[in-house]
This record gives structure tokens, C-alpha cells and sequence, in this order.
């Protein structure tokens, strides 16, 4: 090789020859890099070519050893103070090398040697011959100085020179501003503290986002934005830069169909490149002339918090590493405020509960009788205590225009306002069908026809249990909805009886049958209509008190308390030292209703 | 190379350097030590003087273990000379490049 017009400044030049290993391969770069390094090349020029060099070996060594030539390759490498040329020279079958160097899919494996080669070296010409091929870089040279190809220099090559200062001057005048750009960043951080502090004292978020949002413009060298928060299914628009109209997008959409929900699926950023980002139905197409962008999903503990996208329509300038991490830093600051402004927003909620909670208890209690009837020779009494969660239990006692006594106890499904609303229905469509009461089945039948539309639009039902107790108090007709069983006993003939359900609950289907279960009460019956919040009563062990517990208490209480009243008394205390202090899970509810002939 | 488990996150540190060399290794390894559990492996590449292609295929392959299971990869603190490649290469776009 002979190298022209070299005279003033001397070029330091080493030759090796390389086996082809992998490790040799990159043994080979570290000593190039120090040969560079003794040669005055800075930091990151040492770094750029070491990489260089690595893609430039690694193909070589990977393909070398077939034959007994390729055991090894050559590297020449010529250092000058302003630039450098590197050559391996390799003894395999070689490469088509491709006309464009294009990167590779994103998410393929490989193939980006050659690109990296490419963008770092100022020119490459790869020479593939019989047996023995040549890869030629060049970075910094001066074609006048280090010359290995006399044709190039003849046609021309100052032309090149010219056009390469140019380069370097335009590649020195990027790296200015990239670092312009970086230090103003790290002053914007320093203004988001800043907000931070202006934020707890007064600014409304909205106001505060816009502010941030801008301000992130200036630095990403955008013209728009998007910001989008998850709310209930849907990716809200939370603010916006343009005045534009930009609807919610459902979580359910097929993310194919928007680049905000392929983002947010993929959970990585997804960018804009030109108008063939964007399909024909994307969200974002307001902002379809957009030349360059960025869609940025956020996640607070792995959730999905939002998408912040930005972009720029006047130029095609992608952001830089040091802007996508400004982004990444805004979007995850401003997720912070809007969940802590949305953890407020839910306290409040939780305010509003507790007081529908208040409403319904309110309705609830102004259900039940404020005194029960007078039933002759009968003693009448009932019991109610309502759960944390107000629930739709409630009872209720009527005298019928022929002089017998309808009991109605129910337990409607549901919590709060909606489950009391329910109940008080029921019980308005129960006392106003006071004709059928003799015949509770039927009385069941039609207020199941009344309220199944409502019941079932709310995914409602109610278990109810009417009793209807003859004028005089001689027989007693039931007839239950899926409710509880009715207990019915007598201390002085012994004889009790559990009356089960015969029905499913209202609610659960239009056309209802339900069976009139009649019964004798010779004097001295007692009889007792609860809810399961009985039974299901728990201790601070778990244990339930249960259907037998009742059963027993029934059969032993009914002859030692004799009154309605006792019996309820009785029945609190004793269930009362059952549960201890354990909380109540559901409602208490229960209606005792007891002959009082026996005491004579 | 260590490999540490903490909670869902594999993090995996004293990467001195990612390239052909032991670009395969780093890869089986890091993959070994993978469960269920993990939703994030974080390369810290704080100590990673050297990154070449073949280590970007390293990172490439595990990001794509981790996309199938909805997870991701983080790389901690690149150095200057890992992030130029992770920009020459366009590779920024697809990490998340966490800077601490």
C-alpha cells in the first residue's frame, strides 16, 4: 500500500494476524483499542471502534475455520490524529454484502452488525473475492492522506473530502444541541419539583397537567399531546393539547386498531413514523400529518395508569434517549398525581356509602311496625338488628279485613338503598293485597308477578315467608318463598313441626307457583319466623350457631318462657352469649308469635 | 454475572461486558434462573463497558421470553457506550432504559 501525501504528519500503522475464535476475535479489538489509544484517539472514538471491530470479527470468526486458510485473519489498521482505517482481511466464502444497510426487524435476534458498522464508520467498502475477502473502514480519515484505492482519489475525491467536513460539522453541531437539550431536562426535573410544591397548595390538576404537558413540549420538540388516563374500562382523555375533541377509548378494543392500546398491550412504546402509523380508524387521527412521535404507556405497580403520546407535524425528529427518559419521567410523576387526586376523589365516595348506607338503614327501620297488632288471646313480638351492611330483612304484622293475622318476614338480596327500596315495595305489595291473605301461596304468586321485572333488572331476589293465622287462632296457613323454615310447637301436647320452603325466592322467575301448607294450633302453639342472620349467627371461632341449635333452643324454651316477649328476650340473650363479641354479618330478624291460653 | 431474585423482579448485574463471547451464556443463564414469578428482569448495565450486536440479540431474545408473558426487560443505568448502541440501533425504543 502506499500512502500519498502523508508527509506532515506521521501514521502509526499495526498489522495482525487473528485465529478465528471468538475470543481471539475480541482479544484482537482490546489490543486495536489500546494501538488507537497510544495513538491519541479519545474515549469515544476508542469505544466506537472497538465496536466496529467486534462486528467486523465476529462474522468472520463465526464463519471462519472451514478450511486451513481460514484459521486465521488479518487486520491492518492505520492510526493517524484525525483518523483512522481499519481492514480485515479474511479468508472465508465471504458475503453478499447488501446495497442499503437497513436495521433489522426490532424484535429480530440479529443482523445489525453491519448496521452498526455502517453508522459509526464514515465509509465502508467491502471487497469479496476468490478465497479471500476485504472489509475497509474508515472514520475521520482524510481521503488525501490514507488512500487504498488510487481510482476513488483520482475521480474526485475532494469533492468527498468537502462533503465528509460537512458531515463532521453537522454531526459536531447535533451532539452541541443533544447536550444543550439533556442539561435543560435535567432543569425541567428540577421544575416538576417545583410544580410538585406549587400542586399541594392550590393547583387544580387539570390546570397542572397542562403546564407540565407543555412544558414537555419544548423539551421532546413536539407540537402536540395526548394524555389519557384508565378509567373504569376505558382510557379517558385526561388533557390534550389541541383543541380537539378526543373520544375515550374501551380497553376492550382491539388494540390493532390504535396505537395507544398497542402500546399499552405490548407495555412499551410504540412510535410514530409518518402517516403510515396510523390506520384508518386510530384515535389519534387528528394527528395524522404527525411526521415523527411517541405513544408512551404508564403502569403504577404493573397496573396500567395511562398513555401519554407526543408528536411533532412540522419535522421528522425522533426523540432522543435522553427525551423518551424526560417523557418517561413526566408521565410517571404526573401518574402519581392524578391516582393521589383519584384516591381523594374516593374518599369522598366512601363518605357518600356510608351515608346511603345511613338512607337505607333510615328506610329500613321505618318498615317495621311501630307497635304489632292486637291478635286475641295471642302475644306478639319481633326483632330486628341490622348488620354493618344494611341488609333487606324486615318483618311485618297486619290484621286482615276478616280478623286473621297475616306475619310476613323477608330477606331481600342486595345491600343498601336499593335492597331497602325493595323491601319497602314488598311490603307496600303485600298490605295492599290484603284480600288474598287467607291464601298466602297466591299472595306470594302475585307479588312475585309485580316485582320480578324490577327484582330481575337489579339482579334482586327476596326470600319471604307469610304466615296466615286464622280468626280465633286455630289453624295456620304458610306458604314460603325460599326462605327459612317456619318452627311451630306446642309444650303442652309436645309436638313440634319444621315447615320448610316450598319456593324458590321472588325474583328469580316470572311465572312462580308457590303451596298454602296448613296446620292445626291447638291452644298453646307457639310459632316462630326468622332470617337466616339467625342461624348463620358465628362466634369469634367461626361457629355457626345453626339450624339444630335453634331447633333444640325452641323445643326447650317454648315451655319455660311463655310470652312472645320472653321467648325474644330468651332468644337475644342466648344467641347473644353465643356470638360474644364477634361482629354481626348480617341482619338479626325474627317474629314470635305464642297462644296465650296456656297460661291459664 | 450475578442473578438475583427480588420479589418479581430478576435482576441481574456485574455485566462487565454483553458481546458474542458470552452473549449466548448470559442468555442461557439469565433464562435458567427465569420463573413464573418474575414479571420484569432488570439488566443493570451500569458496569457494562462493552455491548455488541450479539449481546443486543441477548437482550432482544429475553425481552421476547418476557413480552409472551406480559412482562418486560429494564436496563439500569447503561453506560454511554451501551447506550450508543442502544441508540444507533434503535433499541431504546423497545427497552426501558431506567436511569437511577
Amino acid at each position: 500500500m502506499e500512502l500519498t501525501g502523508y508527509h506532515s504528519k506521521p501514521a502509526a500503522s499495526l498489522r495482525l494476524e487473528v485465529k478465528s475464535t471468538l475470543d481471539a476475535a475480541r482479544a484482537a479489538s482490546i489490543r486495536v483499542r489500546q494501538f488507537l489509544k497510544d495513538n491519541g484517539l479519545e474515549e469515544k472514538q476508542l469505544s466506537e471502534w472497538e465496536l466496529v471491530l467486534v462486528e467486523a470479527t465476529n462474522n468472520v470468526a463465526e464463519h471462519g475455520n472451514r478450511n486451513e486458510r481460514d484459521e486465521s485473519f488479518g487486520l491492518d489498521v492505520v492510526a493517524e490524529t484525525d483518523g483512522v482505517e481499519i481492514r480485515v482481511t479474511d479468508y472465508t466464502e465471504g458475503f453478499e454484502y447488501p446495497e442499503t444497510v437497513d436495521l433489522p426487524d426490532p424484535l429480530s435476534e440479529g443482523g445489525r452488525g453491519l448496521f452498526l458498522i455502517e453508522a459509526i464508520c464514515d465509509s465502508v467498502v467491502y471487497m469479496k473475492g476468490k478465497g479471500m475477502n476485504c472489509l475497509v473502514m474508515r472514520k475521520g480519515c482524510d481521503e488525501e492522506q490514507i488512500v487504498f484505492d488510487t481510482d476513488q482519489q483520482e475521480s474526485g475525491g475532494g469533492e468527498e473530502v468537502e462533503s465528509l467536513r460537512h458531515q463532521v460539522a453537522e454531526l459536531d453541531e447535533a451532539l452541541d444541541g443533544m447536550t444543550e437539550e439533556l442539561s435543560s431536562s435535567y432543569e425541567s426535573l428540577a421544575a416538576i419539583f417545583k410544580f410538585s410544591q406549587e400542586l399541594s397548595k392550590q393547583r387544580d390538576l387539570d390546570e397542572f397537567s397542562h403546564l407540565i404537558l407543555d412544558h414537555l413540549l419544548t423539551i421532546t420538540e413536539s407540537d402536540w399531546y395526548v394524555l389519557r388516563i384508565k378509567h373504569e374500562g376505558e382510557l379517558r382523555t385526561f388533557s390534550v393539547s389541541a383543541e380537539t375533541v378526543v373520544l375515550p377509548l374501551a380497553l376492550s378494543r382491539d388494540p390493532d386498531s390504535s396505537l395507544e392500546l398497542g402500546a399499552a398491550k405490548a407495555r412499551q412504546d410504540l412510535w410514530i413514523e409518518g402517516a403510515e402509523s396510523f390506520t384508518e380508524n386510530e384515535p389519534l387521527n387528528h394527528f395524522s400529518e404527525s411526521k415523527s412521535g411517541i405513544v408512551h404507556p404508564f403502569y403504577l405497580n404493573e397496573d396500567l395508569v395511562g398513555t401519554l403520546s407526543v408528536g411533532n407535524t412540522n419535522e421528522k425528529k425522533p426523540l432522543s434517549a435522553g427525551q423518551v427518559n424526560v417523557l418517561h419521567t413526566f408521565s410517571d410523576f404526573l401518574a402519581l398525581q392524578i391516582l393521589n387526586a383519584r384516591y381523594q376523589d374516593e374518599q369522598i365516595k366512601s363518605k357518600v356509602v356510608s351515608r346511603e348506607l345511613e338512607i337505607a338503614a333510615n328506610i329500613q327501620r321505618s318498615l317495621l311496625p311501630k307497635t304489632l297488632p292486637e291478635f286475641d288471646g295471642f302475644t306478639l313480638d319481633g326483632f330486628y338488628q341490622s348488620a354493618r351492611h344494611v341488609g333487606g330483612d324486615f318483618y311485618d304484622a297486619v290484621i286482615t279485613p276478616s280478623g286473621g293475622l297475616l306475619l310476613t318476614i323477608a330477606d331481600v338480596m342486595g345491600k343498601g338503598v336499593p335492597a331497602a327500596m325493595f323491601a319497602a315495595i314488598l311490603r307496600t305489595v303485600l298490605r295492599s293485597q290484603q284480600e288474598l291473605a287467607a291464601q298466602p301461596a297466591a299472595l306470594l304468586q302475585r307479588a312475585n308477578q309485580l316485582l320480578y321485572d324490577d327484582l330481575d333488572g337489579v339482579d334482586m331476589f327476596i326470600t319471604v315467608q307469610l304466615v296466615y293465622v286464622s280468626p280465633g287462632g286455630d289453624y295456620g296457613v304458610c306458604a314460603s318463598a325460599g326462605h327459612c323454615p317456619l318452627l311451630v310447637g306446642n309444650p303442652k301436647s309436645g309436638k313440634f313441626r319444621s315447615i320448610e320452603a316450598d319456593g324458590p325466592p321472588i325474583g328469580i322467575m316470572k311465572d312462580l307457583q308457590f303451596d298454602d301448607n296448613k296446620f292445626d294450633m291447638d291452644a298453646g302453639s307457639r310459632l316462630i319466623l326468622y332470617t337466616d342472620g339467625v342461624t348463620e349467627a358465628r362466634n369469634n371461632n367461626g361457629d355457626l350457631w345453626g339450624d339444630d341449635t335453634l331447633a333444640q333452643w325452641w323445643k326447650s324454651a317454648i315451655g319455660t318462657h311463655l310470652t312472645a316477649e320472653a321467648l325474644k328476650n330468651n332468644l337475644i340473650d342466648t344467641v347473644k352469649e353465643f356470638v360474644g363479641d364477634a361482629a354481626a354479618t348480617d341482619d338479626f330478624t325474627f317474629l314470635v308469635l305464642a297462644d296465650d291460653k296456656l297460661k291459664e | 454475572m450475578n442473578i438475583e431474585n427480588k420479589e418479581t423482579v430478576l435482576a441481574v448485574s456485574g455485566i462487565a461486558e454483553l458481546a458474542a463471547g458470552n452473549a449466548a451464556q448470559v442468555r442461557d443463564d439469565v433464562r435458567a434462573a427465569l420463573t413464573d414469578v418474575h414479571k420484569s428482569i432488570e439488566f443493570d448495565l451500569s458496569g457494562t463497558s462493552f455491548l455488541d450486536s450479539s449481546g443486543l440479540g441477548t437482550l432482544i431474545s429475553l425481552h421476547k421470553t418476557m413480552a409472551a408473558k406480559e412482562g418486560s426487560v429494564k436496563l439500569v443505568n447503561p453506560t454511554p457506550v451501551a447506550t450508543q448502541v442502544l441508540e444507533l440501533t434503535r433499541m431504546h425504543r423497545i427497552f426501558e432504559i431506567v436511569r437511577t
